[in-house]
């Protein structure tokens, strides 16, 4: 049974690595708290259920056309709502805020407020020794896993990936070195709205969505953020981890209750000990 | 210009036949504003609009059949609502705004059960009658100091003990039940009153847990539960919980019965599991498209495709909350509201969309303010759905 809950809690771990991936690209590179981040990962999820459900596409190629449909998107939102606010923290807060409110009317307006469900492509239980592991949980962990391994590899070996890492380290250093950081803050928001976008197709089929699902996202990917460190794939992805081991032992140990307040608590430590989170930069 | 003169007296003619019209129209024609509280933002939207979808129906099929007569004079209706975000704050500020704004004196409405008990801090001492959608049945919701405040749609704590027992009838061996309720102030009371309910029947419970309303992915929390080793999981929870739940108990090996005890839609959680995982799910609700359902369910599903293209049991379930509280104005003759209530909490034939009813809850309640009322069952079996029959709640 406990390895039944270690594994529960590595594969929440990987969902909500994939939702902070993009969130931790965005604050690192573009510097705003994106708060409007859930509501990406959600739109994400509706274009995935459009090209899935209503144009009858496989789901594969909807997640690719819904991480280049909600990358454009995130390109479009930066240029217009996000750059005339660059180093602006209130009015970033403010603009990040009304766009939460933008985007869920949109949806609202034309979706509906009822239950979207994204067909999973894969189905059935793999049992392993009494270990009970689903196939679309499988899927999502493996697809997560890439991602990450793709987007270190785009970061590390890249021009454009260092470009980014320079824009990270030093904005002004990079800019005196020649890289159009606008260029970089866009094509960030593109990279970093695709993985929310992969995330929300990913966890759609899985879960329910509805125009409201981005809350969840937003403070788990804030959570991972906080705890794994700025600027840094692998704070995320030990971030995440953490924080699904902690949902995956506690709560059946113990409570929901108190998993949530072992996350905080763990939070408001490093914090303390670590301002920068586990791999954070300064 | 003999031709404009014919012209303007014409449009003379016809503006004065209009003023005389519509004058005549108002004379014969009143109005009763009602005012709806629904969550049309936020999470709980969407069982909100659904709610608020039904209740304008309501509205306009009571007004298509001659509105509503009060000592020989028509009143329509018309609807006053206000988005109560499902926000305490909100849910009072919207309250003032009906009782002091726009002056209703009857509301119905309101969702959550915290809502229930902000909301009668308003209308109770405005005196303002009101007609809640849903509730835990814990009794700081409605109790003999709530006079203004009804309750017609059956919640969780009445539906258990009808429930529990259908359980035993058709499970007969699965005797160890575990409870998972949504985390709210009423939750503990509620399953206090179910472990009640549940040892009186005959059955043992051996776990009780409670899951945060935003909670997505129930591995965590199934796997605590049926660490328990339940034969039966009861449970409280909104259309997106119950098919999490149903998907995350499948997919971690329990096979057993699990009973809603929200009245969700079997269909919208049918769709969100997956067919797959929709197996021995029992719920109190009805599947709006099963021949077996009542005439007014009928007429209802099909109102709600004309109008608004889709269909479900949420579509349904806030109806009698009005036309009850129609029911006892007409009965009343008054549109006093303390007269109202007093003739509606002694009114024991009412028609519902499910059957007929009464009014029950004096002796569990403290207050003869509970709709007491058939409602379908509807059993999810290899991914289809059945329509099991109809029970009656005992609200005593």
């Amino acid at each position: 049974m406990l390895v039944q809950h270690i594994f529960n809690g590595l594969m929440a771990g990987w969902l909500y690595i994939l939702v902070a991936l993009g969130l931790a690209l965005i604050l690192s590179i573009v510097r705003i708290v994106q708060l409007a981040h859930g509501e990406i990962y959600m739109i994400g999820a509706y274009v995935v259920y459009f090209f899935c459900v209503k144009a009858g596409l496989h789901f594969a190629t909807s997640l690719c056309l819904s991480v280049l449909c909600v990358g454009m998107l995130g390109v479009v939102v930066e240029r217009i709502f996000l750059r005339p606010f660059r180093g602006d923290v209130e009015g970033t807060i403010i603009t990040t805020i009304a766009l939460i409110l933008i985007l869920q009317t949109v949806v609202v307006g034309i979706a509906g407020v009822s239950y979207k469900d994204i067909p999973s492509p894969v189905h059935g239980i793999v049992d392993i020794l009494g270990l009970r592991l689903s196939w679309e949980r499988l899927l999502t962990i493996l697809v997560s896993i890439g991602l990450v391994f793709a987007l270190f590899f785009f970061i590390s070996k890249t021009k454009n990936g260092q470009a980014m890492l320079a824009v990270s380290q030093n904005r002004e250093a990079a800019s005196l070195m020649g890289i159009d950081v606008d260029r970089v803050c866009s094509l960030a928001m593109f990279v970093g709205c695709g993985l929310a976008a992969a995330a929300g197709g990913l966890t759609g089929a899985i879960f329910d969505i509805h125009p409201y699902i981005g809350e969840f996202a937003l403070m788990k990917g804030i959570e991972v953020v906080i705890l794994g460190g700025l600027g840094s794939i692998g704070g995320a992805v030990t971030g995440g981890l953490i924080l699904g081991l902690v949902d995956g032992l506690v709560t059946p140990l113990l409570s929901a209750q108190i998993a949530g307040m072992i996350e905080l608590s763990l939070i408001m430590v490093i914090l303390l000990l670590r301002p920068t989170g586990l791999f954070g930069h300064a | 210009m003999k031709r404009a003169l014919c012209l303007a007296i014409f449009t003379a003619f016809l503006l004065l036949f209009e003023a005389v019209h519509t004058a005549d129209v108002q004379a014969q024609e009143k109005v009763l504003k009602i005012g709806v509280m629904a969550p049309l933002t936020g999470p709980v939207s969407t069982a909100g609009l659904p709610h608020l979808r039904c209740t304008e129906l309501a509205a306009e099929w009571i007004n298509k059949r001659g509105g509503i007569t009060v000592k020989g004079e028509k009143y329509k209706i018309e609807l006053v609502v206000e988005d109560e975000k499902d926000t305490t704050d909100t849910a009072v500020t919207a309250a003032t705004k009906l009782v002091e704004l726009h002056k209703v004196r009857f509301i119905v409405g309101t969702i959550s059960p915290t809502l229930l008990v902000a909301v009668g801090s308003i209308t109770e001492k405005a005196k303002v009658l009101r007609s809640a959608w849903h509730g835990e049945g814990a009794p700081i919701e409605i109790n003999k100091d709530t006079p203004y405040t009804f309750r017609v749609p059956v919640v969780p704590k009445d539906f258990a003990p009808a429930l529990m027992k259908y359980q035993v009838q058709h499970y007969p061996k699965e005797k160890k039940v575990a409870f998972l309720y949504i985390e709210n102030p009423a939750a503990p009371l509620l399953a206090e009153h179910t472990k009640r309910v549940a040892e009186s029947t005959g059955l043992s419970v051996v776990s009780v847990e409670m899951y945060p309303v935003t909670t997505r992915d129930f591995y965590p929390v199934i796997s605590k539960v049926l660490g328990s080793k339940p034969e039966v999981i009861y449970c409280t929870a909104l259309p997106h919980h119950m098919a999490s739940i149903l998907k995350s108990s499948r997919e971690l090996g329990f096979s057993g019965p699990i009973l809603n005890l929200s009245p969700t839609s079997p269909e919208v959680v049918r769709n969100i599991a997956g067919k797959a995982f929709a197996d021995n799910c029992i719920v109190p609700a009805p599947d709006v498209s099963n021949p077996q359902m009542t005439p007014l369910i009928k007429e209802i599903r099909e109102m709600c495709l004309k109008k608004f293209g889709e269909v479900h049991s949420e579509y349904v379930r806030a109806w009698d909350s009005l036309w009850w509280m129609v029911q006892a104005i007409e009965k009343a003759q008054s549109l006093d509201p303390t007269v109202v209530a007093k003739t509606w909490e002694k009114m024991d034939r009412l028609e519902a969309s499910t059957g007929w009813g009464k009014m029950g809850g004096k002796i569990s309640y403290g207050i003869n303010h509970i709709g007491v009322l058939p409602f379908a069952v509807t059993r999810m079996s290899k991914g289809e759905l059945e329509h099991v029959g109809w029970l009656m709640p005992e609200i005593p």
